[in-house]
């Protein structure tokens, strides 16, 4: 009897451990699975303390050991080959800064600039749901976007379509997560083994 | 009630009629003159119900601490056991905001001997000089010597009637079980994860599985248990002289803090006189020097040389000679409140009727003024909230901290305590500059009203630098306005500085107003409905005619009202 229950739970929690992978798996389109490359490092875009989120989901969860400036300046992203933007714009977090939403946007678009010169891969997240929409917040998520070769966004951030709609005219494809923890999973299958 | 109209109030028709020029200007004045006039606009439902009792209440920011102050006026215990109960819940379920690491003010009413007075249990800058340090926003070296733990000691132990171990029961069994975490804490979290992150201990408290709580999640933290049991058996001396000093001393020396042993044993919580004023016929007493009770009084002793009872509430005019009188007592703040220990503070020639008559007299009632600078007050040969209110009439008003939301984000491995960053809060001048030992000055303002010598009103505020405003908000509401203690915390709110060139306002204040503040030299910023940023205030107010008590407690955080 007791052997059997034992087996039942085994049974269940290879089940359920399997069709959690399998879920994930069918989240990442597979074009873009295990494309993207270490090193990797992750920003914010607008200051959100989400970034922070990100990187300890990555470097502590995922043990990805990212490079993390919350406020990075180009030089400090230099070198990578995978950048992580982590939208939304924090009045908070502009104001630790000590940076006006124009100099962050300018920050920005130097970093994303960068990027693009040296031909960074660049995923787009956004975890933090309504709290990190708005005027500012969209702004910068639509200065960012553009450039993304994927976004990753928790699903409450998008309960108006802004992201769908972004994504769909800018054609990069948009990956829809219930949880944070579920978009690090993604984000591990985005990187290359 | 007395009532006052000042010489330049009569003048305002006429200066706001010079200004009034082009058909968009008298839209505007037909609009201000319909809303000034109009009967009340002001609908008395609120969001959160006022609650009544006859037997005693607590209102505090979280639901727990309110009910564990209640548990404790249920087993007989006075105001002053359910204010400390309520003040150690809170430190637990409320661990974003205070905490054994931090520090608080209280006044207290003793209805027996028909007195007022207030402990004070600010932080301290530590004995070594640290003159030539950057206190940084976090991290170790923005620690000051917490205070909490000697100030409900020093107030159960000359106030109370039961044991450190009861009050503290209800604080220990929420630290050990658990509470469900809230919108307003996980938000909390996520929005200070960077520092949080870079503390191990903290981090293991606030993300056990690596990613910050959630709403809805249980959040436990039975080392801050174990460190609740230990004071609660061994008294404050565990905390200031035993192994919880060690603990903290040892974890301060790993780190590059500068807290020692000899800190925590040379910290005493200090009973001081409350400040004390009048405000249309009402006796204010509120927390003394080096916080912030004594601008609120100058504030309202500003308004008092106004009518503002013959406008509504949120009338342009209001809002506009609020502000005014908020930015004159705040550039008096600056330039007068310290440690008394090692200034000498002008209280009375900052309480004075006439020179808070020629600080009225600087306002323009159609015209922001620019640039506020401190007065000259006469010279005289002196120098997160909870409120509780018992059967016999005691009263407590209690506000505590720990600076910002989770203070310096450094916990205290195997002691779950959570310490304070307000070392950030010296000015680089005046006599709120930093010294070895000095209590550094706040804005914290836990105030008493009373009424012919009997006290009615036990109110307070979180907020930060809105503090002070918030509760002059609160005491016209209550006082002119007559509003129930709801609808006064739940009002829209604004706040004007004197640094500041914003005028900070709620969505929720009038169009016109806005309009009008604007057209007069305001730059407006405008915060959401119901903003944090402006406090959670808890309020209780008792009819005395009835006895009846009613409490009230802010939407803006998770504030509860109980009795029974």
């Amino acid at each position: 009897m007791k052997r059997t229950v034992y087996l039942i739970l085994t049974l269940l929690f290879v089940l359920g451990f399997g069709s959690t992978s399998a879920q994930t798996a069918a989240l990442i389109p597979p074009q873009l699975a295990g494309i993207f490359e270490a090193p990797g490092f992750i920003t914010s875009a607008g200051q959100t303390s989400d970034a922070a989120i990100v990187k300890v989901l990555v470097n502590t969860r995922l043990k990805l050991n990212f490079g993390y400036d919350i406020a990075a300046k180009p030089q400090a992203v230099s070198g990578a080959k995978t950048l992580v933007l982590v939208l939304g714009a924090s009045n908070k977090g502009l104001g630790a800064a000590g940076l006006s939403i124009e100099q962050e946007t300018e920050r920005v678009k130097v970093v994303l600039a960068l990027a693009k010169s040296e031909h960074m891969r660049i995923i787009a997240m956004h975890t933090g749901g309504t709290a990190r929409r708005g005027e500012s917040s969209n702004a910068i998520i639509a200065l960012c976007v553009p450039y993304a070769d994927v976004a990753i966004v928790v699903e409450g951030g998008n309960n108006d379509g802004f992201f769908t709609d972004l994504c769909a005219k800018e054609k990069v494809p948009l990956v829809m997560v219930p949880s944070i923890a579920e978009a690090g999973n993604v984000l591990k299958g985005l990187m290359a083994k | 009630m007395m009532k006052t109209k000042m010489h330049g109030e009569r003048e305002s028709t006429g200066n706001q009629h010079r200004w009034l020029g082009g058909f968009s200007k008298i839209l505007l004045a037909i609009g201000l003159l319909f809303f000034v006039l109009s009967p009340s606009v002001f609908a008395a439902d609120t969001i959160k119900p006022e609650v009544t009792a006859r037997n005693g209440m607590v209102a505090s920011a979280q639901p727990l601490a309110s009910a564990a102050g209640l548990e404790i006026l249920m087993a007989g215990g006075n105001a002053v056991d359910a204010a400390v109960a309520s003040a150690f819940a809170l430190g637990v379920v409320e661990p974003n905001a205070t905490g054994l690491g931090g520090e608080g003010m209280m006044v207290i009413y003793l209805a027996d001997k028909k007195v007022t007075t207030s402990i004070d249990y600010r932080s301290m800058a530590p004995l070594a000089d640290m003159s030539k340090v950057k206190f940084p926003p976090d991290g170790h070296v923005s620690v000051a010597v917490p205070g909490t733990v000697a100030g409900l000691c020093l107030a159960l132990e000359k106030y109370g009637t039961m044991s450190l171990a009861q009050v503290m029961a209800p604080a220990i069994r929420y630290a050990r079980n658990g509470f469900i975490v809230s919108d307003t804490l996980a938000s909390t979290i996520k929005d200070r994860f960077d520092p949080i992150s870079k503390n191990d201990a903290l981090l293991a408290i606030l993300a056990p599985e690596g990613l910050p709580l959630e709403a809805g999640q249980i959040i436990r933290n039975p080392d801050l248990a174990t460190t609740l049991e230990k004071i609660a058996a061994g008294g404050p001396d565990v905390f200031y002289k035993g192994e919880i000093a060690d603990a903290i001393a040892e974890d301060m020396a790993k780190n590059g803090g500068y807290i020692t042993k000899a800190d925590l044993a040379a910290y005493t919580a200090i009973e001081r006189e409350p400040v004390r004023g009048t405000y249309r016929g009402y006796e204010i007493i509120s927390a003394p020097p080096p916080v912030g009770g004594l601008s609120v009084i100058e504030m309202l002793n500003i308004l008092e040389n106004f009518d503002l009872a013959s406008e509504q509430p949120l009338s342009p005019r209001n809002v506009h000679l609020m502000a005014e009188a908020m930015k004159r007592g705040f550039a008096d703040n600056s330039a007068f409140i310290g440690d008394p220990a090692y200034t000498k503070v002008p209280v009375a020639g900052l309480l004075d009727k006439e020179y808070a008559r020629q600080r009225a007299k600087e306002i323009d009632p159609a015209k922001m003024t620019p640039a506020v600078k401190a007065g000259t007050p006469p010279e005289h040969p002196s120098t997160t909230h909870l409120s509780v209110v018992d059967k016999n009439g005691n009263m407590v008003a209690l506000t505590q901290t720990i600076s910002s939301f989770w203070g310096a984000c450094v916990a205290v491995p195997g002691t779950g305590i959570i310490l304070n960053n307000e070392m950030q809060n010296w000015s680089s001048k005046g006599p709120n500059s930093y010294a070895p030992g000095k209590r550094m000055r706040t804005t914290i303002a836990p105030t008493i009203i009373a009424q012919d010598g009997r006290p009615f009103v036990t109110m307070g505020t979180p907020g930060a630098g809105r503090i002070i405003s918030t509760m002059v908000i609160l005491a016209v509401n209550l006082l002119d306005y007559h509003m129930g203690v709801q609808e006064a915390i739940e009002s829209p709110r604004f706040y004007a500085r004197d640094t500041e060139k914003n005028l900070s306002i709620e969505a929720r204040v009038p169009k016109e107003t806005q309009d009008w503040l604007k057209s007069i030299g305001y730059s407006i910023k405008e915060y959401p409905d119901f903003d944090l940023f402006f406090g959670g205030a808890q309020a209780i107010v008792v009819d005395l005619e009835t006895g009846i008590m009613h409490g009230g407690a802010d939407p803006r955080r998770d504030g509860a009202v109980f009795g029974f």
